[in-house]
């Protein structure tokens, strides 16, 4: 009987995994002593970073997407279904479409979700670029706009933690390069007391922004938006009017959780932060977006820990190894800070980040990134 | 309030410039991506070494005067084909015919050399550094 692992979720997270777990266990898929299965519900994976650049008009929507299938080494199966239940007594997962798909080792890769309707009138009255159809529509209202007030709101917590700083300082370059940077107002808000929750990020962002001449207003947590007078309200007692209202939406985890009777509260995991199992079960891991684990919700840190996690797999499905590899809290982001220039952040649970000068080689790594990116997901580098 | 930023006084420092993508490039890599990129490395190498052996040269200007040979062996392979030449089962049904058929008297001429050729030591010694070839870039 082969030795099965089973993944939901085909993100980044869930294809990493599954790619560099086959990748080390070629000769054990061949010889049927390991069987790597992948269920995710979307026939396509979205390079998600790639959306600030389409709501910029800096990246085509066409070169985000690819076929999961296309993505994945072939000794592993792609069932595209939705995973509706976990059972963690009989070691199955009930997916939508009827199969009950059994595992000795189950990984839960189902990333994390906007919810604008947290936020009453956020839906009808907002722009956002954490979809492609989002981005989309962003990118459209930012070419037809000459000038206005122009809002960020930010409801936490939500993926990619420094975007909201590279959108504002995005947009002040593309005003900027456009020559229309003076009919603009640009207001950056943010939930708690400092520019951003990092430190380091909230330093560098102020001093920008006050460089910038953009509008930063800090314990500002969405209340309500009122679409057709155009104003956002805090729980504070703000009231921001505005013409372009870009907000990104709280997040939560995906309904399997709950649904399971697994996750917490917001519908996260809660994780072990070293060796990413899932509290109270030593067969069931969480990698990525889905885990409490009080880190970034960010690519890169999905990346690092599905390196951490994909170590421990091969071992336990090799020859039943107990994990030995401990996820550190490592990051990277990198932090556009224009249209041609960028900075980044390196830290870990250990280590804060500080953030470098921004300078035009790092931005060409990122956009150069954005084009080989594939090649990590299929573990290929 | 202005928002005009101030022009760049100094041109950009390249060697800072470098140090700065260094510094990002090592911190964004992750252990796999290291191990990895070593064993591309490792691969091109490797394939480096094969691919300028005096053997394979040697096999190079072998094929190239054996071209007329095997062509016939091919043209003949595809002729008991018939129209189907392309399909691999009644290509192999050919080949496996076509050396039944050179160890029968009167075999056509073309194909006891064919046959020969395997036997060449140079034709062994290159197929042995062929398959090492694809055994590292399968790793790779």
């Amino acid at each position: 009987m082969p030795r099965r692992l089973l993944i939901v979720g085909s993100g980044t997270a869930g294809l990493m995994v599954a790619n560099l777990t086959a990748r080390a266990l070629h000769a054990q898929l061949r010889r049927h002593e390991v069987e790597i299965t992948v269920v995710g519900e979307r026939e396509d994976y979205v390079y998600q970073p790639g959306f600030l650049y389409v709501a910029f008009d800096l990246m085509d929507p066409q070169n985000l997407t690819r076929p999961v299938r296309d993505l994945l080494d072939p000794g592993v199966q792609f069932v595209r279904d939705r995973a509706e239940r976990v059972d963690p007594d009989a070691h199955t997962v009930a997916l939508a479409g009827g199969q009950v798909l059994p595992y000795d080792y189950l990984v839960l890769a189902t990333g994390s979700q906007i919810q604008p309707q947290e936020v009453p009138g956020l839906a009808e009255g907002a722009h956002w670029f954490y979809t492609l159809d989002g981005a989309i529509r962003l990118r459209e209202a930012l070419q037809e706009m000459q000038g206005g007030r122009v809002v960020l709101a930010v409801g936490i917590p939500h993926k990619c933690p420094v975007a909201p700083v590279e959108f504002t300082l995005m947009l002040d370059a593309w005003a900027r390069g456009r020559g229309v940077r003076e009919r603009f107002d640009i207001t950056y808000t943010y939930p708690v007391a400092r520019a951003h929750t990092i430190p380091a990020v909230a330093e560098f962002a102020e001093k920008e922004f006050a460089r910038r001449d953009i509008a930063c207003e800090t314990f500002f947590n969405m209340e309500a938006v009122d679409p057709a007078q155009r104003v956002l309200h805090s729980q504070e007692g703000s009231d921001v009017p505005y013409d372009l209202l870009v907000a990104v939406p709280p997040h939560q985890g995906d309904a399997l959780g709950a649904a399971s009777g697994l996750a917490g509260a917001g519908n996260w995991y809660p994780t072990d932060r070293q060796l990413l199992r899932v509290a109270g079960h030593d067969d069931i891991f969480a990698v990525g977006d889905t885990t409490d684990i009080p880190v970034s919700k960010a690519g890169s840190v999905a990346h690092f820990e599905s390196e951490v996690l994909a170590d421990n797999l091969v071992g336990l499905l090799a020859d039943g190894r107990r994990p030995g590899h401990a996820y550190t809290g490592r990051a990277f982001c990198f932090i556009e800070t224009g249209l041609d220039e960028a900075t980044y952040i390196s830290f870990d649970f250990l280590h804060p980040p500080t953030v470098p000068t921004p300078s035009r080689s790092i931005h060409l790594f990122k956009t150069t990134y954005n084009q080989i990116h594939w090649a990590n997901l299929k573990a290929v580098i | 309030m202005s928002v005009t930023l101030p022009a760049p006084t100094e041109a950009p420092n390249l060697a800072l410039e470098g140090v700065n993508l260094a510094n990002a490039v090592f911190a964004s890599l992750t252990p796999h991506m290291v191990t990895r990129f070593g064993e591309v490395a490792e691969s091109a190498a490797t394939a480096l070494d094969v691919l300028t052996a005096p053997e394979i040269l040697s096999l190079l200007r072998r094929t190239q005067e054996l071209a007329p040979l095997l062509e016939q062996g091919l043209a003949l392979l595809a002729a008991m084909a018939g129209p189907d030449a392309g399909d691999a089962a009644r290509l192999a049904d050919a080949a496996q015919k076509a050396s039944l058929a050179a160890a029968a008297p009167g075999r056509p001429v073309g194909l006891r050399e064919l046959l020969a050729l395997r036997r060449e030591p140079a034709v062994q010694h290159a197929l042995r550094f062929v398959v090492a070839l694809v055994r590292n870039l399968r790793a790779a």
